[in-house]
């Protein structure tokens, strides 16, 4: 039965054809003649590969035409028929303009556009990073943009606020924020020490007087990565650099002395490394002077790739790997005013 | 006789780049090919006078040591001195030639040995001291041109018995008795150019690099990380403090030009760059030379020959490229920019040639430029090899190599050829002194 169906929907279909082509032959001749006598109005069709994209998003704009001596795409002359790629960055109507003479067509699509959401951030700190076991401290943050924010040990949190904590060892409150823009991390450790033996920070006094400090230091003014070959400061990096010049800048800590180490990567040679990790450290220091930060503070050195450990690319954080090796060490060197404690 | 690889052939496995412009200058290369230019340089088998080597032979009791010793450091002295062809000593006659009664001309200069020149003597204890009659004829006309005595260390006495026929075949200095400085572990050491006697020279700080000998060899500046800033250390060979810098940034790459005045890279300006500066060689009165905002300038080598240019790394046109100037800072100009990333250069004592690091993405050989043509001649193809230097008769390099798995200073002849093995215990950054 349905082959029955099919054989006479097939016949059906030659009739339909034959009657098509008859009139398209008509319809040829005829504007062949009209063509020749130069009155054809031209003919123009715009089409988008998508009529709603998100900021930052590609559509396809592609066109045809017929009969016309130029053709526009919001007023850009263009090939008479083609295709472009554009990035809108609001709501945009694309009109294309076939013109012969006085005689134009159009035709217009429209593309909304909607903003990219924008990027989560949030900020944490603790009151006093050092405390002494049984010693209480508040950790602070504030976030933007963000619809949850979570701290490791306390799980979901409002998206600003603060809380006492009073960890029995050392412990680093790992903070996100996640919404429709992305996740933003930010990290605060609250270092807990037995009564006589402090957690001797990294700094180049070996402690020194200020190991509060130093440890603050640590937390605040954190390693930057860069790309292959590069001492270019990075949009994540200057975050991290915002972060760390507006606590430099703050009263206690302008008395702050440090170091910043460049490194790179174990591929390129001895020598000139020397030069690429300097300019990396050279690069953070004018990036936290312009912030605000005097650069006389700041010591620059490059340790080129004496210190590299990466035998494959892979993230900053995974050590050993050749992102991780291409980094700005801060180092405390002297100064700042401890925080006072209270008990 | 094992016959070493011809230059010619060696250089037809492809250890050239040809037909590639690779120097930025006005006037065309003249069109002397350099691997001809090459070829003269370095003697191999049937391309030179033949020389044989007779085992010396001991003229006293205890010297056994001594002689074996002195037999192996002169054939190999000679061997890599590559000034004529060493006749293999299993077609030699089997009488022992101790002194120039013994020999007997014609069992020498016909076949099978057929040698232009023959090289004899016996080694003696004298009062407690091991001494070595040496002599160099030439067997075909008959005529003696070494007779000589030298005295002390077996090695060391092979070494000036061997810079002894260079000179005479050659006219000029011969190698044995230079040496090198290199990095070793965490100090800056020197070794005999065979890479024997290793002993330490300086470690002051947690780090040293980069060390350079003066085109004299009398002074040895190397960076020194003993204040937590890199900065410039300059001694006398003897190692006594001739001075250095004490700069707040990173300073490096020293170089000692031949009439004693000092050139680094120190990112001193606060233009946020690497910039190439002159001083007196204790440090004092350092003047800028280069200025590229953000750039990188390093590697200053300044030519040991004229002492009136200095090469040097940039990266002001995009990747970093040899460059060179008058040492007044004038007339910078690329020499070798073909693209990828070069370091490291050092002229050839005679000023003839720049040897240079150049590759990218982790792979670098060792290149020698011709200056007056521009033409390239890659030395090294097995592994990583950087940081060339030449040898004071600007026919050998040195460099360190990770072929063997990690990086030791290797020698080889400028055509490639004749690569050895100088260190065991790891080694980089060779500067080869007289």
């Amino acid at each position: 039965m349905s082959l029955a169906f099919s054989h006479r929907a097939r016949t059906k279909e030659l009739v339909m054809t034959k009657t098509t082509s008859r009139l398209a032959a008509i319809i040829f001749v005829s504007s062949l003649l009209i063509g020749v006598a130069g009155c054809a109005k031209p003919k123009v069709q715009l089409q988008v590969s998508r009529d709603r994209l998100q900021q930052g998003e590609d559509v396809r704009v592609s066109w045809t035409s017929k009969d016309a001596k130029q053709v526009t795409i919001n007023g850009q002359t263009v090939d008479k028929t083609g295709a472009q790629v554009f990035t809108p960055d609001n709501t945009t109507t694309y009109t294309a303009v076939a013109s012969r003479g006085k005689k134009e067509a159009r035709d217009s699509k429209v593309v909304a556009v909607t903003p990219r959401p924008a990027k989560p951030s949030i900020r944490i700190s603790a009151d006093q990073e050092a405390i002494t076991r049984g010693q209480s401290t508040t950790l602070r943050w504030t976030s933007n943009n963000a619809a949850t924010v979570s701290i490791s040990e306390l799980g979901t949190v409002p998206s600003s606020g603060s809380r006492v904590v009073s960890p029995s060892t050392s412990t680093t409150y790992n903070a996100t924020a996640t919404g429709a823009g992305g996740t933003d991390n930010a990290s605060a450790r609250v270092t807990v020490t037995e009564e006589s033996s402090p957690d001797r920070p990294r700094t180049t006094g070996g402690g020194g007087p200020n190991p509060t400090i130093a440890a603050m230091f640590n937390q605040w003014v954190q390693a930057i990565y860069f790309d292959l070959d590069k001492a270019d400061i990075l949009p994540q990096s200057k975050d991290r650099l915002r972060r760390a010049a507006e606590w430099l800048t703050q009263a206690p800590n302008r008395s702050i002395m440090f170091r910043i180490e460049g490194n790179c990567d174990p591929r390129g040679t001895e020598e000139y490394n020397i030069g690429l990790g300097e300019r990396r450290a050279q690069a953070a220091r004018e990036f936290l002077a312009s912030l605000g930060v005097d650069a006389t503070r700041i010591q620059t050195v490059s340790y080129g790739k004496e210190r590299a450990a990466g035998t494959s690319e892979g993230s900053p954080e995974s050590r050993p790997s050749w992102a991780h090796d291409r980094r700005d060490d801060f180092i405390y060197v002297s100064g700042g005013t401890p925080p006072s404690r209270n008990p | 006789m094992r016959p070493r690889v011809s230059i010619t052939s060696a250089i037809l496995l492809g250890f050239v780049l040809s037909g590639v412009p690779i120097i930025a200058r006005q006037e065309p290369p003249p069109q002397e090919d350099l691997r001809k230019q090459i070829g003269t340089i370095i003697v191999t088998p049937g391309n030179g006078p033949n020389l044989a080597v007779a085992d010396f032979v001991a003229r006293s009791a205890g010297v056994e040591a001594a002689v074996g010793t002195f037999n192996q450091v002169l054939w190999a002295d000679l061997d890599f001195a590559a000034v004529s062809g060493l006749v293999g000593k299993s077609l030699y006659p089997k009488s022992l030639v101790p002194d120039p009664a013994s020999l007997k001309f014609d069992d020498w200069s016909g076949d099978p040995v057929k040698a232009d020149y023959l090289a004899f003597g016996n080694i003696q204890n004298t009062s407690g001291e091991t001494a070595a009659d040496t002599y160099l004829y030439d067997v075909k006309t008959k005529q003696q041109l070494i007779a000589s005595r030298h005295s002390g260390d077996a090695r060391r006495i092979a070494h000036e018995f061997a810079d002894e026929i260079v000179k005479l075949l050659t006219g000029r200095d011969g190698i044995a008795t230079s040496k090198l400085g290199f990095v070793g572990g965490e100090s800056i050491k020197v070794m005999d150019y065979d890479g024997f006697n290793q002993r330490g020279f300086a470690s002051d700080g947690p780090m040293v690099r980069f060390p350079q000998f003066s085109p004299d060899g009398r002074y040895l500046a190397y960076v020194s990380f003993k204040t937590g800033v890199p900065n410039i250390v300059v001694r006398s060979s003897e190692g006594g403090l001739i001075g250095g810098t004490s700069f707040n940034s990173t300073t490096t790459s020293p170089t000692i030009s031949a009439s004693g005045q000092l050139a680094f890279s120190s990112a001193i300006s606060g233009d946020g760059s690497m910039e190439i500066y002159v001083s007196n060689l204790d440090g004092s009165n350092a003047r800028r030379l280069t200025r590229t905002p953000r750039g990188i300038n390093i590697s200053p080598r300044w030519n040991p020959k004229t002492g009136r240019e200095i090469a040097f790394i940039s990266d002001r046109a995009g990747t970093p490229q040899v460059y060179v100037m008058d040492s007044s800072g004038a007339n910078q100009r690329a020499l070798i920019a073909r693209g990828g990333q070069a370091d490291s250069p050092s002229w050839s004592p005679d000023g003839r040639y720049v040897a240079f690091t150049y590759g990218g993405a982790g792979s670098f050989q060792v290149f020698v430029a011709d200056v007056a043509s521009g033409q390239l001649l890659q030395l090294t193809s097995q592994g990583r090899n950087e940081s060339p230097t030449w040898s004071p008769d600007s026919r050998h390099v040195a460099f360190q190599s990770n072929r063997s798995g990690r990086w030791e200073i290797w020698q080889a002849h400028i055509d490639g050829t004749g690569a050895r093995q100088l260190t065991r215990g790891g080694g980089r950054s060779p500067t080869w002194a007289r």
